[in-house]
């Protein structure tokens, strides 16, 4: 029997994600034990759950290790992997915006300085606007970037702008909306296609009624 | 003749595809790893990546290591082709690694149909598409998809240039989801999200398909394009490879050049596709040449590490040469071993680092 492998991005939207995988009848109990173990098996269900860093969900389906995976469409948008997006699960809604201290203004006949962690995004959000920018590529604490003069503007990940407004910056621009998604390696849809579809579908009836 | 034990997957395909291309009338072309930069950069989106190594040569001309085989068959074949040429490659092509960004050297094989072709040749090359998949492994697929046809049903369901992006973008990577929200908006009507849907499905029956994807093909051309498709699929589904055929539109957005079928294999096992091709009359349009083509290549690199059974032993015998020995007599025992079908290292010392069945002297044999 060949098994579904699921990746999961670890932390609180991942155990969500299991929730609406158990739900629709793919359980596997061993991996609510509280143990430091990573990967989880139900052989009865031929399914097989690993949490990995959300960030790395996208890798270990493009390179097939995992059949399907959630993640972030920053992380696809930013990497670009080659995968089906099959389904927006709608959680983790945030989005990729354009955040400055308060009294900025673009100065247009200046090249803009950009920080972030999402170079790619960024990059193409300001080529659409033909705008010139400096990137600063930074791996956190992208905030504090603009309060010490290292970038005028940061492109980042706002969820409710608490962290923003307490380092005294504001979103100026959404650039995209952000949710996690249901992904898939290619190669794994063309031989499991009818149990990656089972999968994708009652976790589209889960999603829709919740929205409803 | 050859030990096909002693060959790595990968040797082992070339081995295997040569004699099936060769046994269809197809011939090898050999060709230079060089090219000149010129014809990549007139090129770009015909190639996987845009990214190439590039060197001057001694007459201050731009070349470049050939990413790319099928390129520079058409151009070496110049603008006039007469009747119907058919060729077959082995060769390294230099491309960027999608995973580590950096330059691989890639084992490639493939062929190419190029003139007059007609569907007789078509459906002869995704006739041996699926022969070198099936060559390899039982598990196969190959997913195959129409870009002239899909490119019809955009036309016939008349979208908007916006809609149409998105549209295309969502059929990519199957996922309605967008589509959806435009309907909700109503910005789409109906049946245009009903061709999104059945364009993202896969389908396995070719009656199927035919069966949800005909309403929409209403102009003369969309026409001729699904009975081309259903003609071509329906004479390569035998009973040897209808389990394998995929209808997948999702592979009709990956190039421009792409006029007629579209088609990439998957073997189970391998994360990414190993075999990708289709009916590229647009490239050869925009190299100045009326004539048709069609063909494709099998990514060797990826058969590496398929389904390798770990061999227990480096070597079968390791024979320890004394300081004095004769060199005749050395190899005279070497041959006794090999013609036994053992593997033999020679050496002076037991070796730290060599995994061995056995270790004899000389004198032991």
């Amino acid at each position: 029997m060949d098994f579904i492998n699921v990746a999961l991005p670890k932390g609180r939207l991942g155990e969500k994600v299991y929730d609406i995988f158990e739900k629709a009848g793919y359980e596997c109990p061993s991996i609510k034990e509280n143990n430091r173990k990573l990967t989880f098996e139900n052989a009865e269900k031929g399914i097989r759950y690993f949490w990995v860093k959300p960030s790395d969900v996208a890798i270990y389906v493009e390179r097939g290790v995992a059949d399907i995976g959630v993640a972030g469409k920053d992380i696809l948008l930013e990497y670009e992997p080659d995968v089906y997006e099959l389904l927006d699960l709608n959680m983790g809604i945030c989005r990729m915006a354009v955040a400055a201290p308060e009294k900025f203004r673009d100065d247009k006949s200046k090249t803009l300085k950009v920080a972030t962690k999402f170079s790619n995004i960024a990059s193409k959000y300001y080529s659409g606007l033909c705008r010139d920018i400096d990137i600063i590529h930074l791996n956190g604490s992208i905030e504090l970037a603009p309060i010490l003069g290292l970038s005028d503007v940061i492109v980042d990940i706002v969820e409710t702008g608490k962290t923003l407004l307490e380092n005294g910056l504001v979103p100026f621009e959404t650039i995209v909306p952000i949710s996690a998604r249901l992904i898939a390696n290619k190669a794994s849809y063309s031989f499991k296609m009818n149990e990656i579809n089972k999968i994708k579908l009652s976790m589209d009836e889960y999603v829709r009624k919740n929205n409803d | 003749m050859i030990d096909e034990k002693l060959l790595k997957n990968e040797e082992l395909a070339v081995y295997r595809l040569r004699e099936l291309y060769s046994g269809f009338g197809y011939t090898q072309y050999k060709m230079s790893k060089f090219e000149e930069y010129d014809l990549y950069v007139k090129n770009k989106d015909f190639l996987i990546s845009d990214r190439i190594i590039t060197f001057t040569d001694t007459n201050g001309k731009l070349l470049a290591l050939k990413p790319d085989v099928t390129l520079s068959i058409i151009n070496n074949f110049g603008k006039d082709v007469n009747g119907i040429h058919k060729m077959y490659y082995n060769e390294n092509v230099y491309r960027v690694s999608g995973g580590t960004g950096k330059f691989k050297e890639i084992m490639q094989t493939g062929l190419e149909c190029i003139g007059d072709i007609g569907i007789y040749e078509i459906t002869e090359v995704v006739y041996l598409a699926l022969e070198s998949l099936k060559l390899t492994d039982d598990r196969f697929t190959l997913e195959i998809s129409h870009a002239g046809l899909l490119e019809q049903l955009i036309e016939d369901a008349c979208f908007s240039e916006t809609v149409k992006e998105i549209f295309i973008q969502c059929i990519k990577i199957k996922n309605s989801g967008q589509f959806y929200e435009l309907l909700k908006k109503g910005e789409i009507s109906e049946k245009q999200f009903r061709l999104a849907e059945i364009l993202i499905e896969n389908y396995t029956s070719v009656d199927k398909f035919f069966e949800a994807c005909s309403d929409y093909a209403v102009s003369a051309e969309a026409k001729n394009c699904l009975n081309e498709f259903i003609n071509i699929l329906n004479s390569v589904c035998n009973e040897a490879f209808e389990k394998h055929i995929i209808i997948n539109f999702s592979l009709s957005g990956e190039s421009g050049y792409y006029s007629g079928i579209v088609f990439k294999g998957y073997i189970n096992g391998i994360p990414s596709s190993v075999l990708s091709g289709g009916q590229y009359d647009k490239l050869l349009r925009k190299l100045g040449s009326q004539a048709g083509a069609v063909g494709f290549a099998v990514y060797l690199d990826n058969f590496e590490r398929f389904k390798i059974t770990p061999c227990e032993y480096d070597v079968d015998t390791v024979l320890i040469k004394g300081e004095g020995d004769n060199p005749a007599e050395i190899f005279a025992t070497v041959e006794k071993l090999k013609a036994k079908g053992e593997r033999v290292l020679v050496l002076s010392q037991v070796p730290a680092d060599i995994r061995y069945r056995r270790i004899i002297g000389r004198e032991c044999e």
